[in-house]
């Protein structure tokens, strides 16, 4: 085995809280007093931070072996294992930026020529990155008389809305999100997997990791601001994947419009539960490596292209979403997976950029990833009162998502792959539909137990939601809605085979 | 040992080094680095003494008579301890680089005395306890940096001599009359803490605003402050150690010691924000900062972008002056040292492409990291310092500049910085991705020490930009560490602004 494929460990020893268990560190000397420690959120973001590098190491370790390029990987590997261990402004700051100047070596060094001009711009749009957190910092700093620790800090924002829109803008632009997602499209194409998962899956750390240590963003009109900038970027970007013809350009924009999507749900619910935020931005990142190996995937067709499209699918979303309770966060949840259903699907593999993979390796990979997404929602589910009201209230999502993915498929541009078989087969699709529709709508009606989550204001779809949390209470409910979204998979699975 | 011996071994130290090399045969190559490294050592230990009366509460000091009311003051408090030690352990850095630099060169008896007495003129700027001190030993500085400048001797040296010796003799000129306007004003002006100037009347105001301009107009030629700049990139000519000593060593540190001598212990910078002349001073820092790095980024030789960048930088410490409070002035003062150390490391590197490979333009870099991976390092990490990266020294100062800016309401200058960080990023960053991501096209230009196994260049070329390069890191990581220059000019900063 690589040696390379060691260097995770560390991070996600300390991640399971195996190196120290749950310490907390002050070092004064150190860039005048540095406070580190191992919280929730820091657990959390390790976690999907060391899955990113153990995937992009199992399946790039053959790029990766130039020892030009070990120093780059090195610097960002600290860079990565700081960042979500920092508590305070310095060190965090230290973390931020050498991250993005680390992967400017990661780019340079694996993507070559080729990735000469888009290596520009991405420095330029990091450099301004870093330039805007640190110019957002010195009134923070200063108005809470020196202090450095990220939690006052925070609690500062409300009283200095500028400051807080130019760091969220900040870590909008370290993450990929519209304005600053131009290197990300264009790295896309030129990129192969393995760094470009890399460098999509930490920096969209160094993104949410500020977003998630100062939650006093996303309060105030600030937050008003970042919800309505998020929601028109969202529309804009979906509506660049769904006009791609090509796989990894459409990939790029997907994440682009993910990352819009979680702005758009955090903000929409700016008191809900932080231990839910943090979970869902811990998946979002895991998700990235599902996504760009999707890219290497060969063209699918069939039950297959199903596979591809469940893996491309923002489950992520669910928490935050259920958290809000605001019924029309459905639609750009809904927008927003038909474009990674789109993405997923569409175009054959760059074989320019992407040596194939041998099947065991992709797959070996994809199931770590998939494991580490599990053991990140895991720790919130235990909190919460079961597994079942989650399970419920997806597969009621998840028809819709994949209902109005299929529809797009099937009505959608021209650009879709190929057409469908000729069997007409919304007509074996949409009865086990209405079908599985009856039985939990029959379910829900049928049960009066109090809610599990709060949801605030009544609606009716968030009282449906708030019935649906209650299935948990009885097994008839979730044992319906599995059946059904199993008769829908299978009815899918032919319908396209 | 008496304070009146401390201080006057400290500073002649190596005027006397000096005086024996000129004495010694050119030949005599172990008898002048013996001496040059002696005189250095001794003049850091001299230092580390006085550092412990220092910060036992002394303030050690000599007056020797010179003039009808105007003696000459050697004084030691923490602030001219700050640009001694700085100088003492530079100089002890670039005569090493210096030694391997010059190997088999010509000269190297005139360069090393004169390299000794300018060391001497700069330990006597530090040390100076009076106006009248501190204008002698500038002066001294100017006529003993010429022969260095100078020193290769072809046309184009010359002329950049002459016209160092023209900008900076008028500057002294200047510097003479405020010197000599307020000595008439006051009697003798010895350096104080809070400033010596406020027991005048309010009727003189007017004339100490012009004395103000004087003086500070006088030490902005040696500060290289736009437009009293001209002559820094032009004297790049000169070889790198003396590129290196001008820019982080002596002479432009000179210029910047002197304004911040002039602002706190000549008119007391309490005073002099009443007497409205630090929000220009601002300006023009703020002008100077912006203009330098503009033109920096338009430069294809490495040595002159180095230079406009050495413009730029100098004046941050201006800035932290005229920004009035105690966080700028940390700011500013600590970038005296920052700025020194990561300057010097880039003119070590600048010297060892030039020395090994004969690389001095900028295209000339392609690879070069591949070539020389431990020079380059160095310059990277020089560079990086250089638009403030978190981890190195520049980043401690700018942060306490945009503190001090915020404390003292002046919002655009986080601005300033923002510009200034970018614009650096934006002539540096393109010369770390030539020396690390692009490959050599055509053969070095003249490669004068060929490579060998785990041996890019000299051991004598290589060392002291690692060990500035090291230095580089470690007063930015552990900036809070005890001795390290931030906390120095933390304590200096209390003695100006105590209440």
């Amino acid at each position: 085995m690589s040696i390379l494929l060691l260097w995770p460990v560390p991070l996600l020893m300390v991640a399971l809280g195996l190196i120290g268990g749950n310490w907390y560190w002050h070092l004064p000397t150190l860039l005048g007093g540095v406070h580190w420690g191992l919280d929730g959120v820091a657990q959390r973001l390790l976690l999907a931070i060391g899955l990113v590098w153990l995937v992009s190491l199992l399946v790039g370790r053959a790029r990766y072996q130039q020892p030009r390029l070990w120093p780059w990987l090195l610097l960002a590997q600290l860079a990565s294992l700081l960042l979500p261990l920092a508590l305070d402004l310095m060190s965090f700051y230290l973390a931020f930026v050498a991250l993005g100047l680390s992967l400017y070596g990661v780019i340079r060094l694996c993507g070559g020529s080729r990735c000469s001009g888009v290596g520009r711009r991405y420095l330029v749009l990091m450099l301004v990155a870093d330039g805007l957190v640190l110019e957002a910092s010195l009134p923070l700093v200063a108005a809470s008389h020196g202090q450095l620790l990220l939690a006052p800090l925070s609690a500062q924002l409300s009283q200095h809305p500028g400051a807080g829109l130019m760091l969220a803008l900040g870590f909008a632009l370290k993450a990929g999100a519209l304005l600053g997602h131009g290197w990300l499209t264009a790295l896309a194409r030129r990129l192969p997997a393995p760094p470009l998962l890399l460098v999509s899956g930490l920096l969209l750390a160094a993104g949410l990791g500020g977003w998630l240590r100062l939650p006093g963003l996303i309060q105030g009109w600030a937050g008003l601001v970042i919800h309505i900038l998020a929601l028109l970027a969202l529309l804009a970007t979906v509506g660049g994947a769904l006009n791609c013809r090509q796989r990894r350009p459409a990939q790029g924009w997907v994440v682009v419009s993910q990352v819009a999507l979680l702005m758009v749900l955090m903000t929409s619910a700016p008191q809900s539960d932080p231990a839910l935020r943090l979970t869902s931005a811990a998946w979002l990142i895991t998700q990235q490596p599902l996504l760009w190996l999707l890219a290497c995937l060969p063209a699918a067709s069939g039950g297959r292209r199903l596979l591809w499209w469940l893996a491309a699918l923002p489950w992520w979303a669910l928490l935050p979403m259920l958290a809000s309770g605001e019924p029309w966060l459905l639609l750009p949840t809904l927008l927003v997976s038909v474009a990674a259903a789109h993405a997923a699907a569409i175009g054959s593999p760059d074989d320019s950029l992407d040596r194939r993979q041998p099947a065991r390796v992709l797959l070996v990979t994809m199931a770590v990833a998939v494991a580490g997404q599990l053991a990140i929602v895991t720790p919130w589910l235990a909190t919460q009162r079961g597994l079942t009201h989650l399970l419920g209230v997806g597969a009621l999502w998840w028809l819709l998502a994949i209902t109005a993915a299929a529809m797009v498929h099937r009505y959608g541009p021209r650009q879709w792959p190929k057409p469908l078989p000729e069997g007409d087969w919304l007509k074996v699709l949409v009865p086990p539909l209405l079908v599985a529709w009856d039985h939990m709508l029959k379910a829900l009606a049928s049960l009066d137990q109090p809610p599990a989550i709060t949801l605030g204001r009544r609606h009716w779809p968030r009282r449906l939601l708030a019935k649906a949390a209650q299935l948990e209470s009885g097994l008839t409910g979730g044992v319906l809605a599995s059946v059904a979204l199993l008769l829908v998979l299978i009815a899918l699975a032919i319908g396209w085979g | 040992m008496s304070d009146a011996a401390l201080l006057l071994i400290t500073v002649s130290c190596s005027l006397v080094g000096g005086i024996v090399i000129f004495l010694l045969p050119e030949q005599q190559r172990g008898w002048r680095t013996a001496i040059n490294l002696g005189a250095a050592l001794i003049k850091i230990l001299c230092l580390l003494l006085i550092v412990g009366a220092v910060l036992n509460g002394q303030v050690l000091s000599v007056r020797l008579p010179f003039l009808p009311g105007a003696d000459l003051v050697l004084r030691a408090d923490a602030m001219s301890l700050l640009f001694a030690i700085l100088s003492a352990l530079l100089w002890l850095v670039t005569t090493i680089y210096a030694i391997g630099y010059l190997e088999g060169a010509p000269h190297r008896r005139r360069f090393f005395g004169f390299f000794s007495l300018c060391v001497t003129a700069t330990m006597g700027i530090a040390l100076a306890g009076n106006l009248i001190t501190f204008f002698l030993f500038y002066e001294l500085l100017t006529l003993t940096t010429y022969p260095l400048v100078v020193h290769r001797g072809t046309p184009k040296a010359l002329a950049a001599g002459r016209r160092y010796l023209a900008y900076t003799l008028v500057g002294g000129v200047v510097l003479l009359t405020g010197v000599l306007w307020l000595q008439q004003l006051l009697g003798s002006v010895d350096f104080s803490h809070g400033g010596v100037v406020s027991v005048l009347a309010d009727s003189h105001r007017p004339a100490l605003v012009a004395i103000f301009a004087l003086l500070i107009g006088g030490v902005a030629v040696k500060a290289a402050v736009v437009p009293l700049h001209g002559w820094l990139p032009e004297a790049m000519v000169a070889p790198a150690p003396v590129s290196a000593l001008l820019h982080a060593v002596a002479v432009v540190k000179a210029g910047a010691f002197g304004v911040v001598r002039i602002c706190y212990d000549v008119f007391g910078i309490e005073y002099a924000a009443s007497l409205g002349v630090l929000q220009p001073l601002a300006v023009m820092a703020g002008v100077t900062i912006l203009w330098g790095s503009l033109r920096a980024l338009v430069q294809s030789d490495l040595k002159r972008r180095l230079a406009y960048s050495t413009i730029s930088q100098a004046s941050y410490i201006i800035l932290g002056v005229a920004l009035f409070g105690p966080l700028a002035t940390i700011g500013g003062l600590v970038h005296l040292v920052h700025q020194g150390i990561m300057k010097i490391t880039l003119f070590f590197c600048a010297g060892n492409y030039a020395e090994t490979l004969g690389i001095h333009a900028i295209d000339q870099l392609d690879g070069v990291g591949q070539r020389m991976p431990l020079t380059t390092v160095a310059f990277t990490i020089g560079a990086l310092g250089m638009i403030g990266v978190p981890a190195t020294a520049g980043f401690v100062s700018k942060w306490y500049l945009g503190q001090g800016a915020l404390a003292a309401d002046m919002g655009w200058v986080l601005w300033l910085l923002l510009a200034s960080s970018l614009l650096n990023a934006a002539y540096f960053l393109p010369l770390l991705h030539r020396a690390w991501f692009r490959v050599q096209r055509q053969p070095w230009p003249e490669e004068h020490i060929p490579r060998r196994p785990g041996r890019e260049t000299s051991l004598l070329l290589l060392l002291p930009p690692l060990v500035t390069a090291l230095s580089v890191v470690m007063a930015g990581l552990w900036a809070g560490a005890p001795f390290s220059p931030l906390v120095w000019a933390q304590l200096i900063t209390a003695l100006e602004y105590r209440p």
